[in-house]
């Protein structure tokens, strides 16, 4: 036995023997958890130091208040950042996919429109929730499967959706892979991300291996001519491009806590990540300069957030907040620097119904001019089962109105659009 | 004889009391805290309550940690970034096994979604699709996360 197998062998044992030197606890008595919730019971003196570090915290943000706006870590730049989406201006549509690959736009105020059927016809097919990625020039890369369940990806052109696509070479998936469309939320990897210049990055991994093998393809979207670089272990792949084209961002978690970021190259490379980032429409984790939305750096304090984006203008985020005073509400909100916080629509209201599950709101999509976006639902319910394949439900909101519209659908992305 | 019919909040304490010490314990080592971990467990149990009438009755272990493993995920790290903004550093956990101290440090190098797809693996023998609807991510997601943590582990306990 090798010291290997060795290792796998005993692992589970030495995880039992870590976990069970954890002092457990009794249960909570109801009657206290249902009047109150649970943390008003403690009361064991660490309280006292979050008091202190939220009179700390305070202090930080009348500091940020005064200086007029918030600075940005040590080596960020201090310039205003500019739109992290510098795609056509213009107008846009969200773009939905929906079975039987029928693309559909939908403007802010919920108007839908037929946009193309590709592939008609053909005998490939498509799984439940197709996954896919639209340019705001109108490339739509589409997961296609076969009956062996084998995806591969091809392009096709919206502007001209009688012409044959484009297939990508050397990708084949399983349909696990692309349950979920390739926007952002904290823990799922971005699928597919169109970048500057009509260039493709898609993220997939081997089939059937015991073992993850990542890869990036990197897809001249003109062409279909791809190129394949590995995604090494320890990195997580981002839905944004560097500015100039030359690769896409990878995350990598430090032990202390922190994202380092760096870039992929089309040829394997690892470059440092200093370069300017452009957004892809799925989230904005990042502004144009490298800065990471959180709460460390915005007044968020005691909000119960389910998500976060900067906004268009990287001056503020946008947020969805969950609160529970009356049964379970799901808010759209937006935070400007240094202090000022806004309502902008009410996504889920569930007043009077103490059973409701909680709703988890992700921000999946957010127009490059912050015209619309597009949120999940997810909701904790009590059936383990219902958890899995049944696709959430997408709210599109316009956050000038407040108005919101249930979408049935696939998000991949904006259209832009004249009128 | 105690004549008293049996309610909701009996029939919930009856399945799910048995399940809290455990409970604690896997949130605690999923985020590295039990002052967290108790948080978080005390957190699952109030939501469990309300959400009783909508359990499907098979596997409450399961149901719980559903629960309690997306709070802890969503808890978004707050409580290490006040840590961190005042300059205090995490100290070894009181638990840490004497006989085999290395492994609780490399725990705590891992990011916590792959320490509780771990844990679901290795410790309760939960398959990765079961894990999958637990964490309410892709089987293929819940594959990666085993595998990195698992080489991540080995990499910092052996000699390879």
């Amino acid at each position: 036995m090798t010291e290997h197998d060795e290792f796998d062998r005993s692992l589970p044992e030495r995880l039992r023997a870590h976990e069970s030197r954890v002092p457990g606890a009794e249960a909570p008595d109801l009657d206290t958890a249902r009047s109150g919730g649970s943390r008003e019971r403690r009361n064991d003196g660490s309280w006292g130091a979050l008091v202190v570090i939220a009179a700390g915290a305070v202090g930080l943000l009348l500091a940020f208040a005064i200086s007029g706006r918030l600075s940005p870590p040590t080596g960020q730049s201090t310039e205003t950042p500019s739109p992290t989406f510098s795609q056509p201006a213009g107008h846009y549509e969200a773009v939905f996919l929906r079975n039987d690959m029928v693309v559909i736009g939908i403007d802010a105020e919920g108007h839908e429109r037929e946009i193309a059927r590709p592939g008609n016809g053909g005998t490939s097919y498509w799984p439940a929730s197709p996954a896919g990625a639209v340019t705001p020039t109108g490339l739509l890369a589409v997961a296609v499967g076969g009956p062996g369940g084998v995806f591969h990806w091809e392009i096709f052109d919206l502007r001209h959706s009688s012409a044959d696509p484009l297939l990508v070479a050397g990708i084949a998936q399983d349909a696990d892979q692309l349950r979920r469309p390739p926007y952002y939320t904290p823990e799922a990897r971005p699928g597919v991300v169109w970048g500057p210049g009509e260039k493709l990055a898609i993220g997939w991994y081997d089939r059937g291996a015991s073992t993850l093998h990542a890869h990036v393809s990197f897809v001249d979207g003109q062409t279909g001519a791809a190129s394949l670089a590995d995604l090494p272990d320890g990195y997580e792949l981002l839905p944004y491009w560097a500015s100039d084209g030359s690769g896409i961002f990878l995350g990598r978690q430090t032990q202390a806590g922190s994202n380092v970021l760096s870039l992929l190259l089309p040829d394997g490379t690892i470059a440092s990540g200093d370069t300017g980032m452009i957004g892809s429409g799925y989230g904005r984790r990042y502004r144009s300069d490298g800065v990471e939305v959180n709460d460390a750096h915005l007044p968020l304090s005691g909000l119960d957030i389910s998500d976060l984006a900067w906004t268009a203008d990287g001056d503020g985020a946008w947020l969805a907040v969950h609160s529970s005073a009356d049964g379970h509400q799901l808010t759209l909100e937006r935070v400007v620097v240094p202090s000022l916080r806004q309502t902008m629509a009410t996504i889920h209201d569930a007043v009077g119904e103490p059973a409701a599950s909680r709703p988890e709101g992700h921000l999946v999509g957010l127009a490059p001019d912050d015209s619309m976006i597009v949120l999940s639902m997810d909701s904790i319910t009590g059936s383990v089962d219902g958890l899995s394949g049944e696709p959430r439900p997408r709210v599109l909101v316009n956050p000038e109105s407040g108005a919101s519209f249930v979408i049935e659908g696939s998000f991949v992305g904006w259209l832009a659009v004249d009128r | 004889m105690d004549t008293q019919p049996r309610t909701r909040a009996d029939d919930f304490t009856d399945a799910v009391a048995p399940h809290y010490a455990g409970l604690v314990r896997r949130l605690a080592v999923v985020v590295a805290d039990r002052e967290s971990g108790l948080d978080l467990a005390q957190e699952t149990y109030l939501r469990a309550f309300r959400s009783w009438d909508r359990f499907d009755g098979r596997d409450v272990r399961a149901w719980l940690y559903t629960i309690g493993l997306r709070l802890a995920f969503n808890e978004r790290g707050r409580r290490m970034r006040f840590a961190k903004l005042f300059g205090w550093r995490s100290e070894r956990e009181p638990w840490v096994d004497p006989h085999d101290p290395d492994l609780g440090e490399a725990l705590q190098g891992l990011r916590r979604e792959h320490r509780a797809a771990l844990m679901l693996n290795a410790v309760d023998g939960y398959t990765q699709g079961q894990i999958a609807l637990i964490l309410g991510v892709p089987a293929g997601t819940v594959a990666s996360w085993i595998s990195r943590a698992k080489t991540q582990l080995r990499e910092a306990l052996t000699d390879d």
